[in-house]
């Protein structure tokens, strides 16, 4: 059974000058126990509003959020019902997420359940300490005294120390060193399997997802626009976003291949294009896209796409792959006019 | 082909509470015309100060010495006033969060314009389209009116571009990128690698891009350094030294990043222990401490930096040769 759910969420804020801006769209996922969901797309992409939804710190207005079977509500002044205190987060910055003046040990032990306190408290400490492949000396001594990839291990203790069946990671990776990623990379799907954890990890960098995560969603303005288990999204890529987003990652084998950049930019969510959200940067799109939104359906067994491209060729892997759209493009490829992802006359930045 | 710039004994110092730290211990590096070159290490390596201190950029209190020969002079002997003139007019710098490192109050045309009056001494009307000359090399579209805006009209890809911008206003022969997309998306990250690797090719322009990440590095740098606490382990062509590593540093690295081209299934291999911390470098190879193949002596013996045709390698034990 799922441990968290979202069906058909929408985050909506309002802007100072009151516009509604959908932040996320009709968003639905599940995570289950022991499993590692992985979201992926770029900055202002609604990722993170999707998280905080997911964890109750917004309410999304409109579907739900359902947490062990109960409806996670938004964070009030009122203390957290203890049934969601097993649903827990951990943030991007672990230098901002914890608090430099007191103890690591105070700040995992404030985690603890209700009545775990003294000895027992230390020892459990301790033990979250060592979980997370930190000596449980270290509960004696101050944030500035690691470094971040050690921090970002505390936070996660701080987080396990609620006893937590999901824990939702906002880019816990994005500020680490290539050493220090992996090795909380390997942490979190250790975790996972020894604690039958569900992890929801948002991250920009699907090529680091792709080494952690069971099943990825692809998020594109406020949208999820691709979902499927990793390694098939990876290799054969159903939406054209998501192959965008694998060309760009680097390849890091020496050979000097440039990385394929995206031409244009995310949209101002406020004003998302008519029809497919993607259609101005697609380099397949027709005459349908910019006319209709797509909704997801499912693709194959276990994916799920929105986009009109047909789907009776069979996918390859993304480099060699080639589009055959029903009806002819109605435009040039934006891409070949410009290699760098720079779309011409677009977003001026007019005083 | 004589060298654009080449650093020779470079020694870094820090002032840190418990008084100086030696941060760079003799590093040397030369960049040719129209090259990139790439720095690599994790935080700490020394990789940014190595190369800022040639600028006299270094935090309060920094010391370097060694030498620095660029065009005919010593960088690191040059005045104060002396360095002004060429840091922004014969080098540009560009750092990583363009967030930080453009005016917030200050339009894209005032802080373009201030480095072409003062190094170029143009009018102000003659600034204004070299101005715009340089958004458009840069690929910022409609660039008249991206001369009136402000920097948070503009996303963090077009931030960096407008930062590059500035940095070749004085028409540089070097441009220093310190982790130009670390902070960026990786779509937009490959439009800024595209745009370096053009102003190479299409202006002869020497990059020196400081990164940890060596994916980035593997699709534009032409040579690549590795700093590991302080010292330079391995340099070589960029193809070399990601596909035949012979450091055990430059190895366990390779090894821990996610490989987009490698099957799913291969692991990361995080590297064990720690960076050692400025100050508290452990004795002999500062590696030894983490690395699987460290013998007695690399205990006790600085490993010196042997060439071996175009590789320069610091390892004698060299248990990665083939």
């Amino acid at each position: 059974m799922s441990v968290l759910e979202l069906e058909e969420v929408d985050v909506t804020y309002e802007r100072r000058d009151h516009v509604k801006l959908k932040a996320v769209v009709g968003a639905s996922l599940s995570v289950d126990r022991g499993q590692i969901v992985g979201l992926v797309g770029e900055s202002g992409c609604g990722k993170s509003s999707l998280a905080r939804a997911a964890v109750g710190l917004v309410a999304p207005s409109a579907g739900r959020v359902r947490f062990e079977g109960q409806d996670v509500s938004a964070l009030t002044r009122r203390a957290r019902p203890r049934a969601l205190t097993r649903l827990q987060l951990v943030f991007q910055n672990p230098y901002s997420s914890l608090n430099p003046r007191r103890k690591v040990g105070d700040q995992i032990a404030d985690g603890l359940p209700h009545g775990t306190g003294g000895r027992a408290g230390r020892a459990r400490v301790g033990e979250l300490l060592e979980r997370v492949g930190l000596s449980p000396g270290a509960a004696e001594r101050f944030p500035s005294q690691f470094s971040g990839g050690q921090r970002q291990r505390i936070a996660i203790a701080r987080a396990l120390a609620a006893d937590p069946s999901l824990i939702v990671l906002d880019e816990p990776l994005a500020s680490l060193d290539a050493s220090a990623q992996a090795q909380v990379a390997n942490l979190l799907v250790e975790l996972s399997r020894e604690l039958s954890l569900g992890l929801l990890l948002i991250s920009h960098d699907l090529a680091i997802v792709r080494h952690t995560a069971d099943v990825v969603s692809v998020m594109y303005l406020g949208r999820i626009v691709e979902t499927g288990p990793t390694r098939e999204v990876w290799v054969a890529p159903l939406h054209p976003y998501t192959e965008a987003l694998i060309a760009a990652v680097p390849r890091s084998d020496g050979a000097g291949t440039m990385p394929d950049a995206l031409p244009g930019e995310v949209p101002d969510p406020a004003r998302p294009p008519t029809g497919c959200r993607f259609h101005p940067r697609c380099p397949h799109r027709f005459a349908r896209c910019p006319e209709e939104e797509p909704v997801l359906e499912a693709a194959f067994t276990a994916r799920a796409v929105a986009c009109w491209l047909p789907r009776d060729a069979v996918p390859t892997p993304p480099s060699g792959r080639a589009h055959t759209p029903g009806a002819p493009a109605t435009n040039e490829s934006p891409s070949s006019s410009s290699h760098e992802g720079v779309m011409p006359a677009h977003k001026g930045g007019t005083a | 082909m004589s060298a654009l710039l080449e650093v020779e004994g470079l020694r870094v110092r820090l002032p840190t509470r418990q008084g100086p730290v030696t941060v760079v211990d003799g590093v040397d590096y030369e960049v040719q015309p129209a090259e990139v070159f790439g720095v690599a290490g994790e935080s700490g390596s020394g990789k940014t100060m190595s190369v800022l201190a040639l600028l006299g950029l270094l935090p309060p209190g920094g010391a370097a010495d060694g030498h620095a020969r660029f065009g005919g002079r010593d960088l690191l002997r040059l005045r104060r006033s002396e360095l002004r003139t060429v840091c922004g007019r014969d080098i540009g710098i560009v750092f990583q969060d363009p967030m930080t490192s453009l005016h917030p109050m200050l339009s894209i045309g005032q802080q373009l314009g201030e480095p072409l009056r003062i190094h170029l001494k143009l009018s102000r009307s003659a600034a204004k389209r070299q101005s715009a000359e340089l958004l458009d090399a840069v690929r910022i579209p409609d660039p008249e009116s991206a001369l009136r805006a402000f920097p948070h009209q503009f996303s963090g890809g077009m931030r960096q571009r407008v930062a590059i911008a500035i940095a070749l206003a004085g028409n540089p022969s070097l441009l220093i990128a310190d982790e130009p997309t670390t902070a960026l998306d990786v779509t937009v990250q490959a439009g800024i690698i595209r745009l370096l690797d053009r102003l190479r090719r299409e202006r002869g322009l020497s990059v020196i891009l400081i990164t940890h990440d060596l994916g980035v590095m593997s699709s534009i740098a032409d040579r690549i350094s590795v700093f590991y606490a302080g010292r330079v382990v391995e340099s070589a062509d960029r193809k070399a030294l990601v596909t035949r590593p012979r450091h055990p540093y430059t190895r366990a690295l390779i090894d821990s990043l996610p490989h987009p081209e490698a099957p799913a299934d291969t692991p990361l291999v995080p590297i064990r222990g720690m960076p050692p911390a400025a100050g508290a470098f452990p004795s002999g190879c500062t590696f030894h401490p983490r690395c699987g193949y460290a013998v007695a002596s690399c205990t006790t013996d600085v490993p010196p930096l042997v060439r071996e045709g175009e590789r320069l390698l610091a390892c004698p034990v060299d248990p990665l040769r083939q």
